[in-house]
């Protein structure tokens, strides 16, 4: 009865991650994030658009548009079909918000690719992922008739919904009382010239993953850990090769913006957003770091701060931004003005790129002749002009590039580092 | 399969120059863009979507002014009213209206600046022949101020364009005191061709005096002084 009334819900108010995501939105920053999934054949639009009637049913919480409250944005369900479409403007597009009829999220499809894009506002990779497995699924299900017996994260459509799928699990794992994390300091940014607004370019390099791993292996560090080393050492050749003085270089700081998808830590299953940023970075006013130093850095700041203990001391920081009353009782509109002001000083300020490990994706062992390549591209920002998403699936490793700027001299550097370890790369890219 | 000779990477069949370092690709097969490129030629939609809503509100302002007109208009032919007045409310809204239309950037903004000042002196110069004036303000004062600042803007847009991704406390501060140099240059100049019949600056000396000063200073933090003259001041300047 208890789950049945949730299912109808009508109503859901922003998890502590898409309040922040809803007032930064702008068209530059778009807060839309992409994920693409490469088929073996052309993909038709038809059974997609079925298949996406079918497992909608089974997402309540995504059957939703973004509408405006006096204080905060809330989602409300909407008895509308989200439809699919072809792919004709640039990724990672503005959600516009009419009323009842759009979606916090899209599904495009051009020629052999799937796309599927979400607002940030809305889910993590996470849960993203775990629609993108579904539709996968029913797709095949349809156009093939493959129904298979292991579905892995996807859901199941003709399960009931459990009510923790759209719980708000920063609220429910909020400790009180719990001191924040030390503040940020401001660290270098890619000085590049910005695209034109609504422009976003996309760039992916496929590696195989078996002879990273064993090279990261032999330094004693995760894959995440040894590609975040070469993004680091990528970045701080750049600096190095910049033409301002030596005394300039050196009194550079380079963070990257790790996410960490906190289901891993807690025992939550939510699809929406639960994931903290950790922000590992280098001082180069302490001198120039060798691989090995920054590996070893990397390695020394995640064993001092992945745990439960120290995490908990940002859920408890966010949250409790989000329950002072005096930010709750400002109007929406007041918050929309000065939001992107406090996000750009408190937020970004403290970090030069990001970079997300959203792991292996698998599909079911019968899809897998079906299925090519996975990517996930990273929502679109002003200051951190150029950010990393990476995701690996059957033995390739997709590391994506998303930028607001044309230049391309990091990854060219990071590639380049990637070819001289003696591992092929495969670029593909939308820029023309 | 393609590679960059360069990059040592894969790159799509057909593309002509590597993503990533825009090395030259030999072509095996000449044509244009890929056929089968995984990406359509994306379209920018942000113009469009913002396009709307100024339309709106444009088109309100287009019908405003023109009902003004109209009304004016019938007032002027039909009813013996104050006709300078008249004239003045006509010229108000043609003035405004064109001034709202360069602001709201639908061409070029080198061109709505330059639409911006011919409205300018194109106002002035009615205001000066519906008065009848006495004295000819209009070529003495109002042309030569608004061509000034229009130049002096010009001035200032140009360099911001070159400096702009330059450090912002050092180079809009030097751009805002240079602005206001050659603006009080030029007014002081203006003023004493007109009282005194010659050129003769006074206060505007002590204006770009300091102004030249602080900008010198400014640089100097951004650029550094050079290390030949660094070490010649040390040898003179030792306590």
């Amino acid at each position: 009865m208890m789950e049945e009334k949730n299912h109808k819900k009508n109503f859901y108010s922003l998890d502590n991650a898409g309040v922040l995501y809803t007032a930064i939105a702008s068209s530059r920053m778009t807060t839309v994030y992409r994920m693409t999934v490469e088929l073996s054949e052309i993909v038709d639009p038809a059974t997609l658009q079925k298949a996406l009637e079918q497992i909608i049913h089974r997402f309540p919480y995504f059957q939703v548009t973004l509408k405006r409250g006096f204080f905060w944005y809330y989602y409300e369900h909407t008895e509308a079909i989200p439809r699919v479409e072809e792919e004709t403007y640039y990724p990672c597009k503005t959600m516009r918000q009419r009323q009842g009829k759009t979606f916090p999220f899209r599904v495009l499809y051009y020629k052999k690719y799937i796309h599927v894009e979400f607002n940030h506002s809305i889910c993590d990779g996470s849960g993203g992922l775990a629609f993108l497995q579904t539709l996968i699924i029913e797709y095949f299900k349809l156009f093939k008739g493959i129904v298979p017996k292991d579905l892995g994260k996807a859901m199941d459509i003709d399960a009931d919904v459990d009510p923790g799928e759209f719980e708000d699990s920063f609220k429910v794992y909020y400790e009180e009382n719990v001191p924040p994390p030390p503040g940020s300091k401001k660290v270098f940014h890619f000085p590049f010239e910005l695209l034109d607004k609504g422009e976003y370019l996309l760039l992916t390099g496929f590696v195989p993953v078996a002879p990273l791993l064993a090279l990261a292996k032999s330094q004693g560090c995760t894959l995440t850990q040894f590609i975040l080393a070469l993004y680091f050492e990528s970045i701080q050749e750049y600096i190095m090769e910049l033409p301002i003085s030596e005394h300039k270089k050196h009194r550079q700081r380079i963070a990257i913006n790790v996410p960490v998808d906190l289901r891993r830590m807690f025992p939550s299953i939510t699809l929406r957003n639960f994931f903290i940023s950790l922000n590992p970075e280098i001082d180069l006013a302490l001198g120039y770091y060798t691989r090995a130093e920054i590996i070893e850095q990397i390695k020394g700041y995640m064993g001092l701060y992945m745990n439960r203990k120290h995490i908990n001391r940002y859920i408890s920081r966010n949250v409790r931004n989000e329950q002072l009353i005096f930010l709750r009782i400002i109007p929406l509109w007041v918050k929309k003005l000065f939001m992107p002001v406090v996000y750009k000083r408190y937020g970004e300020r403290g970090y030069t790129s990001g970079l997300s490990n959203l792991g292996v994706v698998t599909v079911p062992e019968e899809l897998r002749p079906y299925v090519k390549s996975f990517e996930v591209f990273p929502s679109p920002s002003a200051e951190s002009r150029l950010k990393m998403v990476t995701v690996s699936y059957d033995n390739c490793l997709a590391l994506c590039f998303g930028k607001t700027t044309g230049e391309t001299v990091i990854e060219k550097i990071f590639f380049r580092k990637i070819r001289q370890l003696g591992i092929p790369v495969k670029i593909e890219t939308n820029k023309r | 399969m393609a590679y960059c000779p360069k990059c040592g990477v894969e790159v799509e069949t057909d593309v002509k120059n590597c993503p990533l370092c825009e090395f030259p690709i030999p072509d095996v097969n000449e044509g244009n863009y890929p056929e089968d490129s995984k990406y359509p030629q994306a379209i920018n939609t942000y113009d469009e979507d913002h396009l709307g809503k100024k339309n709106k509100a444009f088109f309100s302002l287009t019908i405003i002014a023109i009902s003004i007109m109209v009304i004016i208009g019938v007032i002027y032919l039909v009813y013996p009213w104050n006709h300078v007045l008249l004239k003045y409310i006509a010229l108000a809204d043609l003035g405004i209206f064109a001034i709202v239309f360069f602001a709201m950037g639908y061409l070029h903004p080198n061109l709505n600046f330059l639409g911006a000042y011919i409205t300018v002196v194109i106002t002035c110069l009615s205001v000066y022949l519906i008065s009848g004036s006495q004295t000819n303000w209009f070529l003495s004062y109002a042309f030569p101020i608004a061509t000034l600042v229009y130049l002096d803007v010009s001035l200032f847009r140009f360099i911001l364009k070159h400096t702009r991704h330059k450090s912002q406390f050092i180079f809009i501060p030097s751009n805002l005191i240079l602005f206001v140099i050659v603006l009080a240059i030029g007014i002081d100049g203006i003023i004493s061709l007109n009282v005194q019949g010659s050129i003769h600056l006074t206060w505007s000396l002590i204006v770009a005096v300091s102004g030249i000063c602080i900008i010198v200073l400014l640089q100097t933090i951004y650029h550094r002084i050079p290390e030949k003259t660094r070490r010649m001041l040390k040898k003179k300047m030792h306590v």
